[in-house]
């Protein structure tokens, strides 16, 4: 059994999965099988099938469960989208689920080589900064409950933060390759501490302003938090100095701590968080999180059933609110499923990251997990009353197309880093092609061997 | 419709859903119980068609060095016999990537059979603007599908990972050669 074989078998159980819970959720509510079906499951498995075909040809010997999980995340989701809201969200879900498989097959194709985009490190930044600072450019910034994360641009509207994650983590790995040992020597003495140069302590001084101007203009807590988790956590990989963790814990709660005094949208989201019964009858204010509460109390274990609940009673249920939705509907047991889902795809994701063996690969692995990870820990924690709720989207689950996009291409790039270590340490288990063999057969009936040499070098080139 | 048979099927729902993971957590075991997953790379019995022990080099793409269009197809030919048969093996170094200086970074030249590095024309990598590199400085070149380096008696020296170079040096991937103001990194 290699890797792509067991991928296609997953993918396969989860188009059933996907299947069964569409038709489902169609009888729960109107009590009849959608008329749709057919197509919906041609389309599905056809996507799929082009995901794996690539995925097979194009990064062999990346981890087998993570596509098969992704595509899981993202049928329930749909599902789930379907139900809300089908006229609204169906069409352009799908579309995007379309755009997202694509970008992931062709970011499989152009990024051939992970390692060469360390080249363009600085290019990266440069482009996520950017794409960071666009929703506080008047014009085509808007402001959508509270925070400035969303850039209009006509019928187009998206948000750049989903695509300059990914950026930033391709930018804070080629740095910390670079410069990793100059940070992690720490020659400069302060009292008993051992800190790196200040010239080296900028960046993480620089992360920490960015952090800082997201916070303030954007008014958002949470898309400040992943990127400066992001980084503190590369940092403390890249280092393997625990007191780069310490260190960005302070200066973050600092600056949240500010925030809260001053950022009327911060304080909000705080006291609405410790008592959201305070402003229970406002809708801006305690009354989507004490109806997810509801929500996610009456699905109790198992759940009402897909499509009788009534999730719509949540607002943005579609994409802040979509773990409730999911909860309210399939219970306990399936929104510990969604996290399940999640702690594989983390889990796997570092275990590609503790096999690579180019720092740089290793270094945005671990970066790309932790921004799935800590994107989906602080949407879901936001929901269920962990955290302050802040609006992220639940990466590949969520309505939208950015995050969707960005989140396939995100899973490309750490597919593509599971295949090249495996190349790398000979772990290819499937590895003799079909050529290879006709060529191997060929040898073994007596051609003689510079026969076989070139019919090897045709096959290869 | 009716309410019962709908939580039935809600409950087999859920068990598939379960099912699922189950499948997935059996697939991450099967794979963190047996590291060791290169025995399989034969399965069926079929010979690989790098069975052509006795000359290793075989391997070696023939191409003369020069900047390369060859892309990730051709590493499927550097599984030869030796590094198959090691778990901790790498992948051949094929080719050497410039780092630095910053105007030639990422320019990358195959090793091919040799490749010479120097202040002359002749050089498969000529760098005619530093005054710290000699003639003919280094060459990088393969044997028995290993690559190495190896210092050409150049005035002021070669470094292999910071260690000046005395005799010919084994080059994995990652490792690093710096010659005057260059650095070149082997992949």
């Amino acid at each position: 059994m290699n890797r792509r074989n067991t991928e296609l078998g997953l993918i396969l159980l989860a188009v059933l999965i996907t299947g069964c819970a569409y038709v489902l959720s169609a009888l729960g509510k109107d009590s009849n099988i959608p008329a749709n079906l057919v197509p919906f499951l041609a389309a599905l498995v056809g996507l799929l099938v082009v995901a794996h075909v690539a995925t097979r040809y194009l990064a062999r010997g990346a981890d087998s469960i993570v596509l098969p999980i992704v595509v899981l995340l993202n049928g329930i989701g749909y599902v789930v989208l379907v139900r809300l809201n089908a006229h609204r969200f169906a069409g352009p879900q799908a579309t995007w689920t379309f755009i997202g498989i694509g970008a992931y097959v062709a970011t499989l194709i152009v990024v051939r080589r992970v390692n060469d985009l360390r080249l363009h490190h600085w290019r990266f930044f440069w482009l996520g900064v950017v794409l960071l600072m666009l929703p506080l450019v008047p014009g085509i910034g808007r402001e959508v409950g509270g925070a400035r994360i969303w850039v209009s641009v006509g019928p187009l509207s998206f948000q750049p933060g989903e695509i300059a994650k990914i950026c930033l983590a391709i930018f804070f790995a080629g740095y910390l390759e670079e410069r990793r040992e100059l940070i992690a020597a720490g020659t400069w003495r302060v009292g008993p501490l051992n800190l790196p140069e200040p010239r080296y302590l900028l960046p993480i001084l620089a992360a920490w302003g960015v952090s800082v101007v997201l916070m303030v203009g954007m008014k958002d807590l949470g898309t400040a938090l992943m990127f400066f988790t992001l980084f503190v956590v590369m940092l403390w990989v890249g280092t393997e100095k625990g007191s780069y963790l310490a260190i960005g814990a302070v200066l973050f709660s600092g600056a949240a701590f500010v925030a809260w005094k001053v950022i009327a949208n911060v304080q909000n989201r705080v006291n609405l968080w410790i008592d959201p019964w305070s402003r229970y009858r406002d809708v801006h204010g305690g009354y989507q999180i004490i109806q997810a509460q509801f929500g996610i109390a009456s699905g109790s274990l198992g759940g009402l059933g897909l499509g009788q609940g009534t999730p719509g009673k949540i607002p943005a249920a579609q994409n802040d609110f979509i773990f409730a939705a999911i909860a309210e509907e399939l219970g306990l047991f399936g929104a510990t499923a969604i996290l399940m889902a999640f702690v594989l795809i983390v889990g796997s994701g570092l275990r590609t990251a503790t096999k690579a063996e180019r720092p740089f690969e290793k270094l945005l692995a671990v970066g790309l997990t932790t921004v799935l990870g800590i994107q989906a820990f602080i949407i879901i924690g936001g929901v269920l009353r962990v955290l302050p709720l802040t609006g992220v989207t639940l990466p590949f689950v969520s309505y939208g197309g950015s995050s969707l996009v960005s989140n396939y291409v995100l899973l490309a790039l750490l597919m593509r880093i599971g295949d090249s270590t495996a190349r790398r340490i000979g772990e290819l288990p499937d590895d003799v092609s079909w050529a290879q063999r006709r060529a191997a057969r060929r040898w073994a009936k007596g051609v003689t061997r510079t026969n076989v040499g070139d019919a090897d070098g045709t096959a290869i080139a | 419709m009716t309410d019962q048979l709908l939580s039935v099927f809600k409950i087999c729902l859920l068990v598939l859903l379960y099912l699922f993971f189950a499948r997935v957590l059996y697939a991450v075991w099967s794979e963190v119980r047996s590291p060791k997953r290169n025995n399989t790379a034969n399965s069926g019995g079929i010979p690989h068609v790098s069975v052509g022990s006795s000359a290793p080099s075989f391997h070696a793409p023939a191409a003369t060095a020069q900047p390369i269009m060859q892309t990730a197809p051709s590493s499927r030919s550097t599984l030869t016999p030796e590094t198959r048969s090691t778990k901790l093996s790498r992948g051949q170094v094929s080719k050497m990537i410039v780092i630095e200086p910053r105007s030639r970074k990422g320019a990358s030249f195959l090793i091919g059979d040799e490749l010479t590095i120097g202040r002359s024309d002749g050089c498969t990598v000529s760098i005619t603007d530093d005054e710290f590199i000699s003639q003919v400085h280094a060459r990088a070149f393969v044997s028995n599908g290993q690559a190495f380096v190896e210092d050409l008696g150049s005035t002021n020296g070669s470094y292999h990972n910071g260690n000046r170079l005395t005799g010919p040096v084994a080059l994995q991937r990652g490792d690093r050669l710096q010659i005057g103001n260059t650095v070149l990194e082997a992949t």
